[in-house]
């Protein structure tokens, strides 16, 4: 590899250190270079300093998935830390596109002084293994470039990571000292699915001014994800009117789309055509309890509705909500207040999760949960007979024949529960 | 295909091989798996014809060009833009472009798909804006609104741009192309592929046509005579017929020699004017009288009176065009605030306020945004043109838009001139910042000194942009940029009637 060889024409390698440079350079450029790495001799002239352009072009005519790469990056990183800032920057023809060996040659130069260069490289390489890495460097107390060097490689390669680690990384940094770290998490929290999940969080803390200005201006332009509720509807795919009209006082004050899936539908399982452009949304399971729906068919919803391109985030089951479990104990317990002694009917279960479930809500509230499989409103009769002075309660959220049995409100229909679920929905980001 | 076309250069294959516009549709997807899912020439060719743009300088953090015909921005397109810099942080800014467009730095791919579809809902696009495409389409900046003006040039650029976009048969040109259309006496478009000069035929005004000029490392031409002239409602038609003969004509196996004038060059003028007559269904007329550019370009900051009674345009320096996120909602903040909610853009990277009634002139001027952006920056400041340099540009051998600012700042401290001189700074002999169009034009470039190779640049000086055009001549091939501040002093003292500041220090 020297001029010696012959590789590197001398009146050409002369024209490179003279003031016709960009003439010879562009010369080299149509022409090719055969041997690229031999022209690192060039690079080598004491005087020139770094030659970016050559070594730039250099760059582009090694075989970017051969060893050559490798070798140029080497000879890059071989130099000390506070020459690289040029020569890397003319290596990225190399690093557009990700490669794993590139990617650990950039990892093995970390923690000899320049890691604030090669943290963003090492971002845009997108390789999965650096995710902690990076969010370890943003995270961790150090030199405020490198900090945030660790942010713009999380930046330049972000939906290659984890979601869930990287928005708790973003929350933690929002309230950071350096400003640019809280700016650069503020937005890049803005950019995450359902942005709104955690720019909300950030809604009342204590956050440095311009940090909280910023914030304002990230929340004011998102509008809430769309809603899918899933439910499980009445024979024929007919929506009983408390959900319908649910649905339309949502979709009235969210701003967004919020639709109604019924799994009695035709096509109950599967994601509706005429839904419209894939966008981000959130499905609401609106099942009380862990039955077969909610094993089962929440999951092949979900799986259908992501088949179809839409980005889709699943919520527990409303059975399992705290603030609904919270509501329904205090409603019976009011009941319990005035004398009378509840008991919670539910549509028949099975498996032992569901089994569980129901005894672990019976301890919570208090109050036995029983299942109801009659038909009719005579069999309604008949199954109250046996019970001790008991006040039916249909664990209901909607019109069903149970409901229709026992000749009582389904929750929905009651202003409490009403009430909660809407606020729930409405503060959903 | 065509005689020239003897191998397709790797350039040529990957445009053949797909549009770029196909892209549209799978960009949100793409953002979801990640920019490294993208085929090569994707990443670095085609996304250009979404006017999106991979940078190399920072790979991951994109930019998106725009077109901006005639150079005219709505307020609430501008608050858009500058929402969308202002998501991107530190790394966010936006260039302001001399022909007369803007360009969004700092993007990441995630973004590209939601603003996409915002820029449509505001009524503008980026498609085309960038590699082998007409470029953006460029008018007088102070059309509909100036007092001198021979022909409101806004509806012509929308309609070339228009037509332009329309035509999915020239999609796949050899090479960029440019396109503007003059409508006052200081209208200088000889840099362009194709310029459109007002001018009078028989006593009715219309526009006579000039081809063939450009810009680049190997050669610098400016436009001449094609012999026609033409009225304004044929300008559209007649660019889709040049524009097919260079689709057609080009040279695709070597773009060093692709644009216009090279297929001008190969077919004679006159071949090159019947090619373009055959494929135009209109009617030109052979013409060989003057156009009506008889001066330089004049200049627009400051406050003027328009034509319309009482209103007044503003203009505005940017410095070197830069603007950040702030500054770009302070702009759209003050043209709504002041005048009619619309900005215009101009070839020297500045921004004017329209419409602003003379009542509302002096609230105007003792805004704080006018520290920024001075309506009275200085006589270099003012006439200052610079491409990206080497901050964003892998060509830019030096950091132009640093280097400009830092010199004239200096420069006008230290001495007094009669008048404004333009100077127009560009990193590479690509020229993207017009060296030869300058008064004194700088080009980047590297030069001994001290037995070291150290940045410098190229001085030319002499260009001229009015009746008598002629490109700048090289004077010096290299000065160290850290000896360019006594150099150029001593150039303008000596050539330009600058007088040196009593007591001033040196630069």
């Amino acid at each position: 590899m020297t001029l010696a060889s012959g590789c590197v024409e001398p009146g050409l390698y002369r024209a490179l250190r003279g003031t016709d440079r960009w003439q010879a350079l562009q010369q080299l450029r149509r022409g090719g270079l055969d041997r690229p790495l031999d022209w690192l001799e060039a690079l080598a002239d004491p005087e020139g300093g770094c030659d970016g352009p050559l070594l730039r072009l250099i760059a582009e005519t090694v075989d970017a998935d051969g060893p050559g790469a490798s070798t140029l990056l080497a000879w890059v990183l071989a130099a000390p830390s506070a020459d690289w800032a040029e020569p890397l920057a003319a290596l990225t023809p190399l690093l557009v596109r990700r490669r794993s060996a590139l990617a650990a040659g950039l990892r093995r130069a970390l923690g000899r002084g320049g890691d604030a260069l090669l943290l963003p490289l090492l971002g845009s390489q997108r390789e999965p293994i650096d995710a902690a890495l990076l969010i370890d460097r943003a995270r961790r107390p150090g030199p405020a470039d490198e900090r945030r060097a660790a942010l713009e490689g999380l930046a330049r390669g972000f939906s290659a990571w984890p979601p869930r680690p990287l928005r708790a990384l973003l929350l933690e940094l929002a309230h950071d000292l350096d400003p640019l770290l809280a700016a650069g998490a503020v937005d890049l929290l803005d950019r995450l699915p359902w942005p709104l999940l955690g720019l909300d969080r950030l809604d009342g803390a204590r956050l440095e001014p311009s940090v909280a200005a910023r914030l304002a201006r990230r929340r004011a332009g998102r509008r809430p994800s769309d809603l899918l509720l899933l439910a499980h509807g009445r024979a024929g795919g007919v929506a009983p009117a408390e959900l319908t009209s649910l649905v339309d006082e949502l979709a009235r004050r969210r701003g967004g789309r919020v639709v109604l899936q019924l799994l009695t539908a035709a096509d109950g399982a599967a994601a509706p055509a005429a839904s419209g452009e894939p966008a981000p949304i959130t499905l609401v399971p609106l099942f009380l309890l862990p039955g077969e729906h909610v094993r089962h068919d929440v999951a092949a919803v979900a799986a259908a509705w992501r088949h179809r391109g839409w980005p889709l985030r699943r919520l527990p089951f409303l059975g399992a909500w705290p603030a609904w479990q919270q509501a329904l104990a205090q409603a019976l317990a009011e009941r319990r207040a005035m004398g009378h002694d509840p008991l919670l009917l539910h549509h028949p279960l099975s498996g032992p999760l569901a089994h569980r479930h129901g005894a672990a809500l019976t301890r919570r509230l208090g109050v036995p949960c029983r299942a109801w499989d009659g038909a009719d409103a005579d069999g309604a009769a008949a199954y109250m007979e046996g019970q001790p002075s008991p006040v039916p309660v249909p664990l209901a959220l909607a019109t069903n024949r149970l409901t229709e049995a026992l000749a009582a409100s389904p929750l929905l229909l009651q202003p409490r529960f009403r009430s909660l679920l809407l606020e729930q929905l409405l503060r959903l980001p | 295909m065509t005689s020239t076309a003897s191998r397709l250069s790797k350039v040529e294959q990957a445009k053949a091989d797909r549009c770029g516009l196909e892209l549209a549709p799978e960009l949100a997807d793409l953002a979801s798996r990640g920019w490294e899912q993208l085929d090569e020439a994707d990443l670095t060719i085609r996304l250009k014809w979404l006017g999106i743009f991979f940078r190399p300088v920072t790979p991951g953090r994109f930019m998106v060009r725009l077109r901006l015909p005639n150079g005219v921005l709505q307020a609430r397109q501008l608050a858009l833009l500058a929402d969308t810099v202002d998501r991107c942080g530190a790394e966010g800014s936006a260039d302001l472009t001399t022909r007369q467009n803007i360009q969004l730095r700092g993007l990441l791919l995630d973004d590209m798909a939601p603003l996409l579809r915002d820029l449509e809902a505001v009524g503008l696009t980026s498609h085309r804006s960038g590699h082998d495409n007409p470029r953006n389409i460029t008018g007088h900046p102070l059309a509909g609104i100036d007092p001198d003006e021979l022909i409101d040039t806004r509806p012509l650029a929308d309609a070339i741009q228009a037509a332009v976009l329309a035509a999915d048969d020239i999609d796949n040109l050899p090479r960029k192309f440019n396109i503007a259309v003059g409508g006052a006496s200081d209208s200088f478009l000889l840099h362009n592929d194709l310029a459109f000069l007002p001018a009078e035929r028989d006593g009715v005004l219309g526009f006579a046509v000039q081809v063939g000029g450009f810009f680049s490392g190997q050669r610098n031409e400016l436009a001449v005579p094609l012999g026609l002239w033409l009225a304004p409602a044929a300008l559209p038609a007649f660019s889709l017929a040049v524009l097919r003969v260079f689709h057609a004509e080009g040279d695709r196996g070597n773009r060093g020699k692709a644009r216009l004038m090279y297929v001008i060059d190969r077919l004679g003028l006159a071949g090159f004017r019947e090619a373009v007559l055959q494929r135009f269904d209109g009617e030109a007329h052979p013409f060989d009288g003057d156009h009506l550019v008889t001066r330089e370009p004049r200049p627009l900051l400051g406050i003027h009176p328009q034509r319309q009674p009482g209103l007044h345009w503003v203009g505005l320096h940017v410095p070197l065009g830069r603007l950040d996120a702030e500054g770009m909602a302070g702009l759209a903040r003050l043209a709504t605030t002041y005048g009619n909610g619309e900005l215009r853009l101009t070839e020297n990277q500045n921004v004017l306020l329209v419409g602003v009634p003379a009542d509302r002139l002096e609230a105007l001027q003792a805004e704080p945004l006018l520290q920024r952006y001075a309506p009275d920056p200085g006589p270099l400041l003012a006439e200052a043109v610079s491409c990206t340099g080497s901050a964003y540009c892998g060509f830019a051998l030096i950091p132009t838009k640093t280097t400009a600012a830092t010199v004239l700042e200096g420069l006008q401290q230290r001495l007094e001139l009669p008048h404004p001189v333009r100077t127009h700074w560009t990193g590479c002999p690509n020229s993207c910042g017009q060296a030869q169009l300058g008064a004194i034009g700088l080009m980047g470039a590297k030069a001994r000194h001290e037995g070291a190779m150290v940045p410098a640049a190229k001085l030319m000086v002499g260009g001229a942009t009015g009746g008598a055009p002629a490109l700048a001549e090289v004077r010096h091939k290299g000065i160290p940029l850290q000896q360019l501040p006594d150099a150029l002093e001593q150039l303008l003292v000596d050539e330009f009637g600058a007088r040196r500041r009593p007591g001033a220090g040196s630069v």
